[in-house]
């Protein structure tokens, strides 16, 4: 049940602290910064892009904690804040699945269909 | 006359956390990429988006319209509070407000990786090579030719 919630919360989250970029200006930047990137050390990257995530993971959680009083999101409940993620977002639509210690997120709709992320918890 | 919150309405749009935005462009400034690049790629984006743009106006936007259009789109996005006049050639748009104001860094370096985006859409909008710089919390433009 409270993974409905989380699926709307993390929509409202967005709605109100997202900011809205044409598609086709992140397309464009994207593509381009990602061949300007090749230079920059893979671990660089991730760590840019690792802090950048754990901020916003901050904020998502202070949102969750003072708009609606809830201090923890438990793994079953991952799922719902990352697929909304996504499709809110308009970065694609995703399948989100926890398995043991894995968490497993697969593009099911999109230009990429297929591709997943699969990420360890350690 | 163009309706431009209608046209910024129905575009295809990608909506990324403010907190996202930030960190990244403040963590990326901080290694030190060379401005050389940055800008060139910044300049693409906003001319693709320019023509994008265009193709859903179905006209042509002259430069009187140009305040009204970057206000309602700075706006729109979230990039923050933005008040534009013409003097001229030059085309002066300040920032009254910004998220990207909440970095670490100081607003002039925040605000240089997107004067490229600027540059590029106003370059491709007008059909005149645009050029900027930042000054404190503002983006001085001048049109060309």
């Amino acid at each position: 049940m409270k993974g409905e919630f989380l699926r709307a919360y993390t929509r409202i989250y967005l709605e109100l602290e997202g900011l809205k970029f044409p598609e086709v200006l992140i397309e464009s930047a994207y593509s381009n910064l990602a061949n300007f990137l090749r230079d920059i050390p893979v671990g660089v990257r991730r760590i840019i892009t690792r802090d950048a995530g754990k901020k916003v993971a901050e904020s998502f959680k202070n949102f969750l904690r003072d708009r609606y009083k809830i201090t923890e999101i438990k793994e079953e409940e991952v799922p719902a804040v990352v697929e909304t993620f996504f499709k809110v977002s308009g970065m694609g639509d995703v399948k989100c699945e926890v398995d043991g210690d894995k968490i497993r997120v697969k593009e099911v709709l999109g230009k990429i269909e297929g591709n997943s992320y699969i990420l360890t918890i350690k | 006359m163009y309706n431009f919150s209608e046209i910024l309405k129905n575009q295809r749009l990608v909506i990324l956390p403010k907190d996202l935005i930030v960190y990244l462009f403040e963590d990326t400034a901080k290694i030190g990429l060379p401005l050389g690049p940055r800008d060139w790629m910044a300049r693409e984006a906003g001319k693709r988006y320019a023509q994008a743009f265009m193709d859903s106006v179905g006209g042509e936007i002259d430069l009187g319209e140009i305040p009204e259009l970057l206000e309602k789109i700075y706006d729109f996005t979230g990039m923050g509070k933005v008040k534009v006049s013409i003097n001229g050639n030059e085309i002066l748009l300040e920032f009254l407000n910004s998220p990207l104001f909440k970095s670490s860094l100081e607003p002039q370096e925040m605000l240089r990786p997107f004067l490229g985006v600027v540059e590029g859409f106003l370059s491709q909008i007008l059909g005149k090579e645009v050029k900027g710089e930042v000054k404190d919390k503002s983006y001085i433009l001048k049109v060309k030719g």
